[in-house]
């Protein structure tokens, strides 16, 4: 979150905190009164019974007081928070029992961290990869958060970069849902060759699933099917490749580039079965056709003649 | 489903279990996997003469891997098309008696075992007609495509890699017409019955004749 935001959390919890002593407080005014008056001949005498009683309502008043003021310093919040489905959880009656949405927050939190890091730390190490001993960045850039978490962008820019590589190619079709609320899923159907699912997560890409042509892209309710492998030998080394190709372009900085990068390379599958490798010159090795595709060149190669 | 090749093993000591023995050693060196068997089998009928016209064919054909269904290919020499029905057809066949006859002599089929080699199924098929050894018949089904035109190169590698040069280097003709047509359960039956119309035509032994239409 940004700086306003922090500073506001901590008169949150300022707030909170005098909530929590008024409500002592007044625990305590109720035990007072619920004792009763002490027995008389134990005339120990610091405090009479009406004494302490006032006391105590004294602090009541007091912390009821500054909860006031505390409050009237907050100011509502301007940013209406989207939970989507996740907001729904909240409402669970026992959240005692079931600590699911805390879990979740603070899942949510750490992932949102790890992304923020990743990003600094990838703009760190691509500017200075000669001389990383000696990284010295102001404090100011150090603790300025990204413009943009690549996580949490508009729909509407997702589609339009699915929409322009679609049209990169005549021959690879892409087509965009989003089953699970705001997280685009991509089908993407390869010539007569393959079949894939890529699950984004905002703009970046989270999973990658590849399969036969022949095999259905949805499962038996109808829903797009993330998650099974192909049940062929070449498929399911292919799905390993994809996954792998994802990650090395995944790039923090150039998410859009990353994106296209991945897709210009799983459109050189195309020829997937009719390629041979560069190395050996043949269609099969081990019965597998090349199931690698070289990060730049896009050359063919089986598993064991990568370079 | 995926696209499937017969090819014919030229068998020149006419023994039938030395050949199979031999591509089943040599499957085994691939690492192949034995699956269970399998069997295609085909009878033959002919228009009785009272219909009229030429004298047209139809092979019923079952196959094991599609043990639900019966096809039924009527066969007018130059033209072939395949009906595919559930297996009580078979039982449909005898009130069709007075237009078509089955010719018991010409009962043929193809027997053997099943191997999986990676994402390859090859079945070893030994050819009997009537009782009477015939030849070996290879079926290489390569399941992860659909087309042939995207994956027969990659295939004749293959078959060259345990059946050598009897693998000729142009497409079959039946492939070749359906070249970029996504391959169905019928065009395996419509292969295997025109390599059974090789096998009977034929001499008792096809395989290593130069007239065979694959080369
Ligand atoms: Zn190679």
């Amino acid at each position: 979150m940004a700086a306003p935001e922090c500073s506001s959390v901590e008169v949150l919890t300022t707030n909170l905190n005098s909530l929590r002593t008024l409500r002592s407080s007044v625990t305590l005014f109720f035990k007072i009164i619920a004792e009763g008056p002490k027995e008389e001949n134990s005339n120990d005498g610091e405090h009479s019974f009406p004494e302490m009683a006032a006391k105590c309502l004294t602090d009541v008043k007091n912390n009821l007081r500054d909860l006031e003021t505390h409050v009237a310093g907050l100011t509502p919040s301007t940013v209406p928070v989207s939970l989507g489905n996740t907001g729904l959880l909240s409402l669970d009656p026992s959240p005692d029992k079931l600590p699911l949405y805390h879990q979740l927050l603070d899942c949510y939190t750490y992932v949102e961290k790890i992304h923020c890091y990743s990003t600094l730390m990838h703009s760190l190490l691509s500017g200075n990869n000669l001389k990383r001993s000696s990284v010295s960045l102001p404090l100011s850039t150090k603790r300025r958060r990204p413009a943009q978490l690549n996580h949490s962008v508009p729909q509407q820019q997702v589609d339009m970069l699915i929409q322009g590589i679609n049209q990169m190619f005549q021959d690879m079709n892409l087509n965009i849902s989003r089953p699970f609320g705001n997280n685009a899923v991509v089908q993407v159907t390869l010539g007569q060759v393959l079949r894939a699912v890529v699950t984004f997560r905002g703009i970046l890409i989270e999973w990658v699933v590849v399969r036969a042509y022949n095999e259905p892209l949805v499962d038996e309710d109808g829903k797009v099917d993330l998650y099974t492998p192909s049940q062929y030998k070449v498929f399911q080394k292919v799905t390993d490749n994809a996954n792998a190709a994802m990650l090395n372009f995944c790039s923090p900085g150039f998410s859009d580039l990353s994106v296209r990068s991945f897709f210009t390379w799983l459109h050189s599958f195309v020829s997937l079965f009719t390629d041979v490798c560069k190395k050996c010159n043949y269609h099969l090795h081990n019965h597998m056709p090349p199931t690698w595709r070289e990060f730049r060149t896009l050359d063919p190669f089986h598993e064991e003649c990568k370079p | 489903m995926g696209v499937s090749v017969l090819q014919i093993f030229p068998d020149a000591s006419r023994s039938g279990c030395i050949e199979t023995e031999k591509l089943h050693k040599r499957i085994m060196n691939l690492d192949a996997v034995q699956c269970g068997m399998f069997t295609v089998d085909c009878d033959s009928y002919y228009t009785t003469a009272q219909t009229g016209g030429g004298v047209r064919k139809m092979h019923i054909v079952h196959n094991t891997e599609t043990p639900a269904t019966t096809y039924a290919i009527l066969d007018t020499g130059s033209k072939q098309v395949t009906l595919s029905a559930d297996y009580l057809f078979d039982l449909m066949l005898p009130r069709l008696d007075h237009m078509y006859q089955s010719k018991k002599n010409l009962k043929i089929e193809s027997k053997g075992a099943k191997y999986e080699v990676g994402d390859f199924v090859v079945k070893i098929g030994t050819v009997t007609m009537s009782g009477h050894y015939k030849g070996i018949l290879v079926e290489v089904e390569y399941l992860p495509s659909v087309t042939p035109a995207l994956c027969w190169s990659l295939m004749r590698e293959f078959m060259q890699s345990f059946m050598g040069s009897c693998v000729k280097p142009t497409v079959p003709p039946y492939l070749q017409n359906k070249f970029h047509d996504v391959h169905t359960p019928q065009d395996t039956v419509q292969q295997y019955v025109e390599k059974f119309n090789e096998f009977r035509e034929g001499p008792t032994f096809t395989g290593a004749t130069p007239s065979a239409p694959s080369s």
